[in-house]
């Protein structure tokens, strides 16, 4: 689906059609503000703009569930969750966002219920609730049911019920369409627009808006093991990166405990919730050394960290997929749980090990692997969803909001999720913060809309950032051009399968994938990290601003939209790299082996990295000080 | 993928491709009123049979696998070392995204959910019938009703023939335009309309709960709600995707998702929705949309109930 015409100016534009930004587009057009705008006549002017039809996006791969404190099945608080959360990130969570964050997720979720969720019931008909790693009831005393769920298909029920509603609200979508510009202002103060390539058409585009939210998902596809899909390529964030805005805490990349083997498809957390237990060669069940009290059920970073260790420990067993190869997984003994009850509330789990696993996992032990899972990190926004600058020189210690620009999900970092994110915060993440920025960008559009029958003609304060959209996507034109022309060996895969094919951007993002997963995955030095820099530096960027389309024909050019890919996620590496190597210390998801501690002292800081260099925010303390934190 | 060296055996994968005309080249005709919309109030009809124009072309690519590779596995390494111009869509790779619906072998199914062993099949025995009559068009692990295949490894498994999914026009390679299945599907009013009353505490406050739905309740439309939309049973039913102005299985099946949902208020209306020549009329019962539901719905047995319920009115 395509927009019939493209206007001359949005009052929105929103980047993704995932959990964040279709919740985003519901919050707004729902607002008390957006009503009254329509009430007066005036119809906003939105488009979500999606490099994936909206039903396809990732959120539809979120297995166990959303966490919030309903109590349905046995007494919970919101500050019970709050607390968690901020325990789970190991102190590096902006306490004011997570209180929101526990506060209103009885509400988010009762509303995506109302939206058409088909959550798993209890006997009397409620939200049923399951355990999930990390959450507890009376501050970290004992696990609690907090996480609501639909079997173990809750995202895709979120994904398709938010979508539904849009359809119900007529939310125009760009659907394909890939963003391959944001623009700013000169000093990087306001929003001009984006420039999106239609994939179908092969053409580029200006799209002028007073507001953009970027929506667009992680970047799992930074390592080659990842529960992600093929399309988490860190887009927005490289977007931020590109208009000159910072990272925040782009250091810490969740790695999942239990990818099956080395095909990083994610084996839900439920499958521990529900009684399954980690193993390692010599069958002992490891976890209970490394986390007496919760044991399997664990922070994910505690879990990975333990695999890791075991595995390091030469206790790992080999994929027997691959026999010969890397003793680097250990096993899921799920033998323990009923087969009727499995498969009743593990029907996906169950059914991914049986398809690409060839097991039984009633009578088998399944081989597991820590897989790339959740960027915690990404473009800083306040709680209502603005981004923002932290600024150095005259203005140091300070926010400064662009105007206009928001930001929301997995490329965004409200900081809720700190150094370690706990399983269900994603999903509520992504819907609540989601939400919020929506009513921010109602209020602002009400401000000033588009259509705005008493708008002064004259007004030209939007020529200069007009131009600058239009130049940006003159710029991206020439590009495209330069890239499908058919150059000296460009041609010669098109017509035919060739050995020796030069470089492509599917070949690079597997090498990319290597190497980041070589020096970063769950562990990291000084010298892995200074190895990947290199290897960055050296190779893969050259590589990466040589490549060139092997067709010429622009529409449903994948390969187009692969390369741009791909430079995204060299330059989102190198952010990564270089936001890890200045951290000095060990903190929840990111282990370095030189500086195995925590160090409050120094690093309870959120790192700020941009092309410009990296500055330390402090962490908004609010109501928890800093403890140790043991499971 | 990854351990190539290891590879145990060969498959060569046939490639139905397409690539479209330029944009400039068309527009030459076209312009006759009398040649467009019409057909179904569905949206479907006469634009998505239109015959695509460009330049059509088979192509083989001979890999080396393992048996339980993915046919997604596969043409991902075809675009990694081969040939990086093969345009098919995927996303999440393990069955839940529902982008990579495609024709294996003439029967649509997805790429990802695919293992070379059970769709590559030696060429020569299929195209004639078996002792029954039959001839085999897929099932190729079912050898014992199979003309000796031949056992010499060194011709690998076979050959794996792809195709866009029927039904559909294609855009380019393997990727085909299922906008009007989803046009379909919105046009049915795919979302919960349910009663909007607020439940109220004892002293008559607005409390904001959930809709209460009892497990027996859920059961009865969850099975449904898991749909991803991939295409599946529209490219198997020879009504839709013969050209008929059917909506198809999958509006009907996001239709019969509310009907079922015991919170949605909406059932008279979205069943008079459907009781048209191009609704449930058009169905002709072939059940060949049940075959391979990825999400494993009974797509035939559930077009029988709805039409029943229809009909029951």
């Amino acid at each position: 689906m395509s927009p019939k015409h493209i206007e001359d100016m949005y009052d929105a534009v929103i980047v993704g059609a995932g959990a964040a930004g279709l919740s985003a587009a519901l919050g707004m057009l729902r607002s008390d503000a957006i009503r009254g705008l329509r009430d007066d006549g005036v119809e906003p002017r939105i488009l979500v703009i999606s490099k994936l039809q909206p039903l396809r996006s990732h959120t539809g791969s979120a297995e166990g569930g959303i966490a919030a404190s309903l109590g349905n099945v046995e007494a919970d608080d919101w500050q019970w969750h709050y607390f968690d959360t901020v325990k789970g990130g190991d102190w590096l969570v902006d306490q004011d966002a997570a209180k929101l964050l526990a506060e209103y997720a009885p509400q988010t979720v009762i509303n995506l219920e109302r939206d058409g969720v088909a959550f798993s019931r209890t006997d009397d008909g409620r939200i049923a609730q399951r355990r999930f790693g990390g959450h507890t009831k009376d501050f970290g005393r004992e696990p609690v049911r907090r996480a609501a769920y639909a079997a173990d298909r809750v995202g895709h029920q979120i994904l398709h019920s938010l979508w539904q509603q849009c359809v119900a609200a007529g939310v125009e979508f760009a659907e394909e369409w890939y963003v391959t510009d944001l623009v700013l202002d000169a000093d990087r103060s306001r929003v001009a627009g984006v420039v999106a390539y239609d994939t179908h058409a092969g053409a580029v585009h200006a799209i002028h808006a007073r507001n953009v939210l970027l929506a667009t998902g992680g970047a799992g596809r930074l390592f080659h093991t990842t529960s992600n899909s093929w399309d988490l390529t860190g887009d927005g964030m490289a977007l931020a990166l590109a208009a000159g805005l910072q990272l925040e805490d782009a250091e810490f990349v969740q790695f999942h405990p239990t990818g099956l083997a080395h095909t990083g498809i994610l084996l839900s957390e439920a499958a521990r919730a529900e009684g399954g237990v980690l193993r390692n060669a010599d069958g002992e069940a490891f976890m209970a050394q490394y986390a007496p009290e919760h044991r399997d059920l664990a922070a994910r970073d505690v879990v990975s960290r333990s695999i890791m260790a075991e595995i390091d420990a030469g206790r790992g067993v080999a994929d027997p997929k691959d026999p010969d190869g890397p003793k680097d997984c250990v096993w899921l003994d799920m033998t323990g749980i009923d087969r009727d009850h499995m498969e009743a509330v593990l029907p996906q789990v169950v059914e991914t090990i049986r398809k690409y696993a060839n097991i039984d996992p009633a009578k088998h032990w399944v081989p597991v692997k820590p897989t790339a899972h959740y960027t915690m990190g990404g473009i800083p926004i306040t709680t209502d969803g603005e981004v923002y600058r932290w600024m150095a020189g005259d203005d140091a210690g300070r926010r400064t909001v662009v105007e206009g620009l928001f930001a929301a999900g997995e490329c965004s970092c409200v900081s809720v999720h700190g150094a370690n994110r706990l399983g269900g915060n994603s999903l509520l993440d992504a819907c609540l913060f989601g939400n919020r920025a929506g009513l921010a960008l109602a209020a602002r559009i009400v401000e000033h809309p588009v259509d705005d029958p008493m708008a002064d003609a004259a007004d030209t304060t939007d020529d200069p950032l007009t131009a600058a959209v239009d130049a940006a996507a003159a710029a991206r034109k020439d590009e495209l051009a330069m890239l499908l022309s058919p150059a000296d060996a460009a041609d010669d895969a098109a017509n035919g399968a060739s050995d020796a094919i030069d470089d492509n951007p599917y070949r690079l993002l597997a090498d990319l994938g290597r190497v980041m997963e070589r020096a970063v995955a769950v562990r990291c030095s000084a010298d892995t990290i200074g190895t990947a820099l290199a290897a960055l530096h050296d190779e893969l960027a050259p590589r990466a601003a040589a490549l060139h389309a092997h067709s010429d024909m622009a529409a449903f050019n994948q390969e187009v939209t692969a390369i741009w890919e791909a430079r995204h996620l060299v330059s989102l590496g190198e952010t990564v790299l270089r936001a890890s190597d200045a951290r000095h210390e060990s903190r929840g998801s990111l282990k370095r082996l030189d500086y195995p501690d925590r160090d409050d002292a120094h690093f309870l800081a959120h790192s700020m990295c941009s092309g410009d260099g990296l500055l330390w925010q402090p962490v908004h303390i609010v109501d928890y000080p800093p403890q140790a934190r043991a499971y | 993928m990854s351990g190539m060296d290891d590879a145990l055996t060969t498959v060569t994968l046939r490639v139905n491709r397409f690539t479209p005309r330029p944009e400039r080249d068309r527009g030459a005709r076209g312009g006759s009123p009398f040649a467009k919309k019409g057909g179904s109030p569905f949206g479907g009809g006469a634009s998505r049979n239109r015959r695509p124009r460009g330049k059509q072309w088979t192509q083989e690519y001979t890999l080396r696998v393992r048996p339980e590779d993915t046919v997604l596995d596969c043409l991902l390494t075809v675009k990694r070392t081969v040939d990086p111009t093969l345009a098919f869509r995927y996303s999440c790779g393990h069955g839940m995204c529902g982008s990579d619906a495609v024709a294996i072998n003439g029967t649509p199914t997805l790429l990802c959910t695919a293992t070379v062993k059970d769709w590559a099949q030696r060429p020569n025995p299929f195209a004639q019938p078996d002792d029954e009559g039959f001839r085999h068009t897929g099932d190729a692990d079912d050898e014992t009703t199979l003309p000796d295949a031949g056992t010499d490894a060194s011709d690998g498994l076979g050959v794996i023939e792809l195709a866009p999914l029927p039904g559909f026009p294609v855009q380019r390679d393997l990727i085909a335009d299922i906008d009007p299945m989803l046009d379909q599907i919105r046009k049915l009013k795919p979302y919960l309309q349910a009663d909007g009353v607020l439940a109220t505490t004892h002293d008559g406050k607005v409390d904001v709960f959930e809709y209460l739905q009892r497990p027996e309740q859920l059961a009865k439309y969850e099975m449904l709600s898991n749909c991803i939309a991939c295409g599946v049973c529209e490219g198997s039913c020879p009504v839709f995707a013969g050209g008929d102005a059917f909506i198809g299985p999958a509006a009907l099946i996001a239709a019969s998702r509310f009907v079922n949902d015991s919170r949605d208020t909406a059932t008279a209306a979205r069943l008079d929705a459907i009781d048209t020549a191009d609704g449930v009329a058009a169905c002709q019962s072939v059940r060949a949309c049940s075959r391979q539901c990825p999400r494993g719905i009974d797509v035939g047995e559930e077009m029988w109930q709805i039409v029943a319920k229809v009909k029951e009115r």
